[in-house]
């Protein structure tokens, strides 16, 4: 990656910490790309290429087009990089929600890739895939919302975010009727909103 | 928080980690359109934030190769005007060379587009009319006035596998098309064309609403409208292949295929 002098300071370890970004810092990439910056599109393939690939190979199955939907996901980037508000999300942030977006897409419609998602996570592989992404806390503040949820709740929204797996699948795994997993996620991902809205998650995060 | 706020974001919750099949996504941009207010994007945000801070970036940077051809998909440098034009750029040349006046037009016998148009489905989204946002395909269904139509093949070998959906907005004077399935074309030798058909103009002439490319590799093309006439009730959407840069009027002997707005 060449250097940037926009990517010290507020990269910590793989994560973005907005509130150093906002308070520290100039324009992300994503935001040079919304004006048509020259270089940009090198500097934004630079910053988020990682990230998009890593979210593809992680919720797409193995043997997916993944250089495919690369290119859809910047294309698609240059197209909505206008809307980006840094008030609203970090840049990371909403390249991934971008990039999710085209995944799940992708997964939906291609019926022979999504047939090879692995189904019916065992408890023990729930409970590692939870114990290992809390463990990467961080400084992010989305994680440390996360951390705040009852730990059921939080292991249900792990799974189905950052393993990819179907709410029935996660009832199942879990033993766990399916309107209460909904539910939980759902509610647990309002309390994480709540929580990011107060003071208190600025403060935290500011180092 | 009332029942319908409460759907919406169960639906918004689904939407972001599982998807929502046509059904659901119409039922969520239908309890949208009648809730104005509610925060159409705050689950997408949310995931977001959660993804960008647990996928690891320890893989490195990308291949070069790889690299490079990221950078030369986006097309950058250009004039980019705002924003919602910028989308008439995406991966097809939309802005076509320019032309001089229309010649006159020539669509004779449009009761050929009509029969072929009755194989095609739709769904209309009642409501108001909320900010349009970004407009990708899933904005610009979620609008109140939003009309769905799905694609159907056309006729010409291009379009034998075609599916899709395409969406307008009357009133946003928007739309994007979702095409799987259509063929890959080779821009120096011919290019797709789309045509609205609108009630309220004579069928012989139907809007031009663009050219636009399916690019190598591609496994599925979203294309944003770019009518150059206003459109006040669309009733059929129709793909030509045409000479490089388009044409003014179609001669119609290739029909890649088709999208049908039933009352």
């Amino acid at each position: 990656m060449p250097d940037d002098p926009e990517q010290d300071g507020p990269i910590m370890g793989g994560v973005v910490d907005l509130n150093r970004w906002r308070a520290n810092r100039g324009d992300p990439p994503l935001a040079r790309l919304a004006r048509d910056e020259p270089g940009a599109a090198e500097a934004c393939v630079d910053a988020y290429g990682p990230l998009v690939r890593g979210l593809a190979r992680r919720l797409l199955p193995e043997g997916a087009d993944v250089d495919d939907l690369l290119q859809d996901v910047f294309v698609e980037l240059w197209r909505s990089a206008g809307t980006f508000d840094p008030a609203r999300a970090s840049d990371r942030g909403f390249v991934a929600m971008i990039a999710r977006r085209r995944i799940i897409d992708r997964r939906r419609h291609g019926e022979r890739r999504i047939d090879t998602v692995p189904l019916a996570p065992t408890r023990d592989r729930a409970t590692d895939d939870h114990e290992r992404t809390v463990g990467r806390v961080a400084a992010a503040p989305a994680l440390r919302a996360l951390d705040r949820l009852p730990e059921e709740r939080r292991r249900w929204i792990v799974m189905a975010v950052v393993e990819g797996y179907s709410h029935r699948d996660i009832a199942r795994a879990t033993d766990t009727p399916l309107g209460t997993v909904k539910s939980g996620i759902r509610r647990g991902l309002h309390d994480m909103r709540a929580w990011l809205a107060t003071p208190a998650a600025s403060e935290e995060a500011t180092p | 928080m009332s029942r319908d706020r409460t759907e919406i974001d169960d639906l918004l919750v689904r939407r972001a980690t599982e998807g929502l099949d046509a059904d659901d996504a119409r039922r969520l941009a239908r309890l949208l359109a009648e809730d104005p207010d509610a925060d159409a994007e705050w689950v997408d945000r949310l995931v977001g934030e959660l993804d960008a801070a647990t996928v690891a970036d320890d893989e490195g940077a990308l291949p070069a190769d790889l690299r490079a051809r990221l950078v030369a998909a986006v097309p950058t440098g250009a004039d980019p005007g705002p924003a919602p034009t910028r989308k008439g750029r995406r991966r097809a040349p939309a802005e076509r060379p320019e032309r001089g006046g229309r010649a006159a037009p020539r669509w004779l016998a449009a009761s050929g587009w009509a029969a072929a148009a009755a194989v095609a489905a739709l769904w209309l989204i009642p409501g108001g009319a909320p900010d349009p946002g970004p407009l990708d395909f899933p904005a610009v269904a979620a609008l109140s006035d939003a009309v769905v139509a799905r694609w159907e093949p056309g006729g010409d070998p291009t379009g034998a596998e075609v599916s899709g959906e395409v969406v307008w907005s009357t009133v946003h004077q928007t739309g994007v098309m979702r095409l799987r399935g259509l063929a890959v074309n080779p821009p120096g030798e011919f290019q797709y064309q789309l045509w609205i058909f609108d009630r309220e103009r004579d069928e012989r002439y139907p809007v031009d609403g663009g050219v636009f490319d399916v690019a190598p590799g591609s496994t599925e093309a979203e294309v944003p409208i770019t009518a150059k006439l206003h459109v006040d009730d669309p009733t059929l959407f129709a793909v030509t292949v045409e000479p490089p840069g388009g044409v003014v009027v179609s001669d119609r002997e290739r029909i890649a295929t088709l999208a049908s707005v039933s009352d």
